[in-house]
């Protein structure tokens, strides 16, 4: 399959399933149990007449079909609707969120590629060193810890211990509404710091142990000793012989990861409040705001193909036996 | 509010820059910014959730009613505690006064003058009669049409009297009004499709005659009102109100603690361990109007008898089985206190002397005995083969009620009784409560200052047993004395007397055993020590916001 067919393909493919999961997800929410308002009927909430006339308002007293069809009709058109629970428009909401995502994953992943690759190389490199066990130890401890945990206690040293940064949020209200906007974005950065290095250090953990266990199954190579035997440096060794065979593995890692870049990461947005995809998709799932999920998983499930797409197309690329198979 | 030592202390050159930058290209805004930097006093809430809405007739939640009764003003205002009888318990607002007509079914309010909308428009008595009207459109589809029920119409008498009518003369008319009415501006709503408020502009950026404007919202992080320097009311103690947004209740508490927010409205648990020990905070008690109670399905078929509920018996003897002193301070501490009925310590009225089902183990065991549920070799109780079980249903978001489930089927399990515990989402409970699919659930229900909706959630449900309107009669309690006695109540105008009803009233549905009136639960803020708040009423601890007393603070 030539490159122009192969990207066709996978583009069909991705309408397909973006189609599947908003139908799917339009169903599931259709079909879970209770009522999103009734949530707060157990302490008084709107009388049964008024969450009647709301209903009719959003179409919901009619058949499921007649559901589906208007909803999947408008989403054909571009447009996303409003949401239920903020009556906001869901684009703009969706689009607010993403973007915030993307700087907070996107920092992480920056951070976690740096620190991952950095450990896992001096690890696969230099096994016997002691420094390498200690970080080997350490990163083995942060992949072991359930994110909600680092989370928190980053929270506790970085934030509330030392000071030296944000509890949380995304900027600080009162610099958001007196400050320059220069001030905002050393702000937001500010803010962002704690956040991305809970991920970073939570995904380097896991990058630096595939880049170590593809270092070492180099190193231990034929072609490695037949390079030092011409007497290559150990520089070049590393950087020319060593670490190029192993890529294909950490980008397909990284690939993996990439999905959560539009997704959201979940857990940390909830513990730093960071007001991103993640806990706008929890907000909404639990409040059966069908636009805003649909919304949500339009952009996640577009996100999580292409970048698939995208993988996909770079292993193609860095690794020559792929090229070989395709023929 | 804590400076922020990153943009304080090391990047100040970065700020200088910045300045430096900014001087190139001042601009009005710029100037207006430089204005801000005065020292203020801004008081800093933290909130698990976001304002759902900010206009009155839409909002649903508290977070949103904080914000809403900062921009909005009432034609007059309660003052602390709320007295629901006649206007006794009200002092102006935008109302700088009223007269009741000779049949006490219409009450003319006289607007005051000065008063005027953010944008500089004068409030006028159209904008009364058009925001009754918005309130009670079922197109709006308010949370709060319900509580007009029995006011007629308002009509405009000239430009500054607005003249409200009902149906009958009521104690508790001049509080249905004044408490639930939120006056919005007719100029800036009246073009807006009813069923489209939520999403209009103004949903965005409302426009109110309060004591604070409106001055930034972004969704899920924070929204910051500034104070009305020119209002009518005269400027408020504090110049900026901010509510930020944190979803994780240690993470909120931790921002309280590191000095980042001023107000936690609520703290339990760690958080209030935290909180009496920490030097930057001090907690504030104020008073409730929730109580926590185990309900019971009474149209309901459990362990195969019909209604099984409906049998005072069986419910007393459930009642007696549970040592409720115990399971408070198991689950609560002392963040909590027994409940005494369907009303709280914060009740106008409430009346503490109520005679009470007593702990009584042995009396449960011989009642059910005599109802033919009879204690087994393996101790459990059977009637015709059938074991005595129901299911008790809770929220997932209650750790609270989650412990007291616990602690109630073991209680239940030493008479011979065994229960099974649901936890269910919010959305499904509150569906499931209203749809009647549960044996015996554990709520809890925000009173409200006004004695008589005790009716709405333990009056008799209104027609036949089956489609009948339960309102908030989760239990589908039916008791015609109890009725009785709560309408003669709500309808004495004399306050000795009124007392008397109720409690007559209470003493039925509590001799009744309508529910196990479990716990009321003891409410404690958290505030930074630079600010000291006054006047926290129980059914609304923000309405004295603007008059809390706050240290002033320099923005970064």
């Amino acid at each position: 399959m030539t490159g122009g067919w192969r990207v066709g393909y996978r583009l069909g493919h991705a309408c397909a399933v973006i189609a599947t999961t908003l139908i799917l997800s339009f169903a599931l929410l259709h079909a879970a149990p209770g009522d999103a308002l009734a949530a707060d009927t157990a302490q008084g909430g709107r009388s049964p007449a008024a969450r009647a006339e709301i209903r009719r308002q959003r179409g919901l007293d009619q058949p499921f079909a007649v559901q589906l069809a208007h909803y999947l009709g408008r989403i054909g058109h571009g447009d996303l609707g409003r949401s239920y629970t903020d009556q906001r428009s869901v684009r703009v909401a969706v689009m607010e969120a993403l973007t915030r995502t993307l700087l907070l994953t996107g920092t992480g992943l920056l951070g976690a590629i740096a620190c991952g690759l950095l450990v896992g190389i001096l690890q696969g490199w230099r096994s016997d060193w002691w420094l390498s066990r200690a970080l080997g130890a350490a990163l083995t401890a942060v992949y072991a810890m359930p994110e909600f945990v680092l989370a928190l206690l980053l929270l506790s040293v970085l934030a509330y211990g030392t000071g030296w940064f944000p509890m949380g949020g995304m900027y600080d209200p009162l610099i958001w509404v007196t400050g320059t906007p220069m001030e905002r974005l050393l702000d937001t950065g500010h803010h962002l710091v704690v956040p991305a290095v809970t991920l970073a250090l939570g995904w380097g953990a896991a990058v630096s142990r595939h880049q170590r266990v593809a270092l070492l199954e180099t190193v231990g190579a034929d072609f490695m000793r037949t390079a030092v035997a011409k007497g290559v440096s150990p520089f070049r060794l590393l950087l020319r012989h060593g670490l190029r065979p192993s890529l294909p593995t950490v980008a397909a890692v990284i690939g993996l990861m990439l999905p959560v870049l539009a997704g959201g990461a979940v857990v940390v947005e909830m513990v730093f409040g960071w007001p991103g995809m993640g806990s706008l998709l929890v907000r909404a799932t639990a409040a059966r705001d069908v636009p805003m999920v649909g919304g949500a998983m339009v952009v996640i499930t577009t996100a999580v193909t292409l970048s698939s797409l995208a993988i996909d197309l770079a292993l193609h690329r860095l690794d020559p036996r792929q090229r070989v198979h395709a023929r | 509010m804590r400076r922020v030592r990153f943009l304080t202390a090391t990047p100040r050159f970065v700020t200088v820059l910045a300045l430096a930058a900014a001087a190139g290209c001042s601009s009005p805004e710029a100037k207006e910014g430089d204005d801000n930097r005065a020292a203020t006093t801004t008081l800093t809430m933290v909130s698990a959730a976001d304002a759902d809405a900010l206009i009155p007739p839409l909002v649903s939640t508290t977070q949103g009613k904080q914000v809403v009764d900062q921009l909005f003003d009432r034609l007059a205002e309660p003052v602390s505690p709320v007295e629901t009888v006649g206007d006794g318990g009200f002092r102006p607002q935008l109302a700088n006064g009223w007269s009741w007509s000779p049949d006490s079914l219409s009450i003319a309010f006289a607007i005051n003058p000065k008063a005027r909308w953010h944008d500089g428009i004068p409030v006028r008595a159209e904008d009364v009669r058009f925001s009754f009207a918005l309130h009670t459109d079922p197109a709006v589809a308010s949370p709060q049409r319900d509580a007009f029920e029995g006011i007629d119409s308002v009509t405009v008498r000239d430009s500054l009297t607005a003249v409200v009518w009902w149906h009958a003369r009521h104690p508790e008319q001049f509080f249905q009004l004044a408490y639930n009415l939120l006056v919005m501006p007719e100029h800036l709503l009246a073009s807006i499709a009813r069923d489209s408020l939520g999403s209009s502009a103004f949903a965005d950026r409302p426009v109110g005659s309060g004591r604070y404007r409106f001055e930034r919202w972004a969704r899920q992080q924070a929204l910051v009102l500034t104070a009305d320097r020119a209002n009518y009311r005269g400027a408020p103690q504090v110049q900026r109100l901010i509510w930020v947004v944190a979803p994780d209740p240690a993470a909120a508490n931790l921002r309280l603690l590191a000095g980042e927010a001023d107000v936690l409205e609520l703290v339990r648990g760690d958080a209030y361990v935290q909180a009496r020990q920490s030097s930057r905070v001090r907690t504030v008690e104020y008073p409730s109007l929730d109580y926590g109670y185990l309900l019971f399905n009474y149209d309901r078929a459990v362990s195969g008898v019909p209604r099984l509920f409906a049998d005072r018996t069986v419910r007393v003897a459930l009642t007696q089985a549970i040592d409720r002193k115990a399971i408070v301070a198991n689950a609560l501490d002392s963040l909590g206190s027994v409940a005494m009925g369907p009303f709280t310590h914060a009740t106008a009225g409430a009346d503490t002397t109520l005679q009470q089902l007593a702990f009584d183990t042995a009396a449960a065991s011989q009642a059910l005995d005599a109802r033919g549920w009879r204690r087994g070799a393996d101790g459990l109780r059977r009637k015709g083969g059938r074991v005595l079980t129901f299911d008790l249903l809770f929220p997932s978001t209650s750790s609270t009620r989650q412990r007291m489930a616990v602690l109630l089927q073991e209680q239940f399990k030493r008479i011979g009784v065994t229960t099974t515990v649901t936890t269910v989402e919010p959305a499904v409970f509150g569906a499931r409560l209203e749809e009647g699919t549960f044996d015996a659930a554990l709520n809890v229900w925000r009173t409200d200052p006004s004695p008589s909706t005790v009716r709405q959630v333990w009056g008799s449900p209104r027609g036949s047993s089956s489609g009948a309107n339960i309102g908030a009669n989760f239990s589908r309690y039916r008791n015609a004395t109890f009725d009785a006695r709560i309408d003669s109540a709500a309808r004495e105008f004399n306050p000795a007397t009124r007392r008397a009803l109720f409690r007559r009233a209470w003493q039925t549905i509590v001799d009744d055993a309508a529910a196990v009136w479990l716990y009321e639960p003891r409410n404690v803020a958290a505030v930074n020590r630079r600010v000291t708040p006054t006047d926290l009423r129980a059914d609304a601890w923000w309405a004295s916001l603007s008059a809390w007393q706050v240290e002033p603070t320099t923005p970064p």
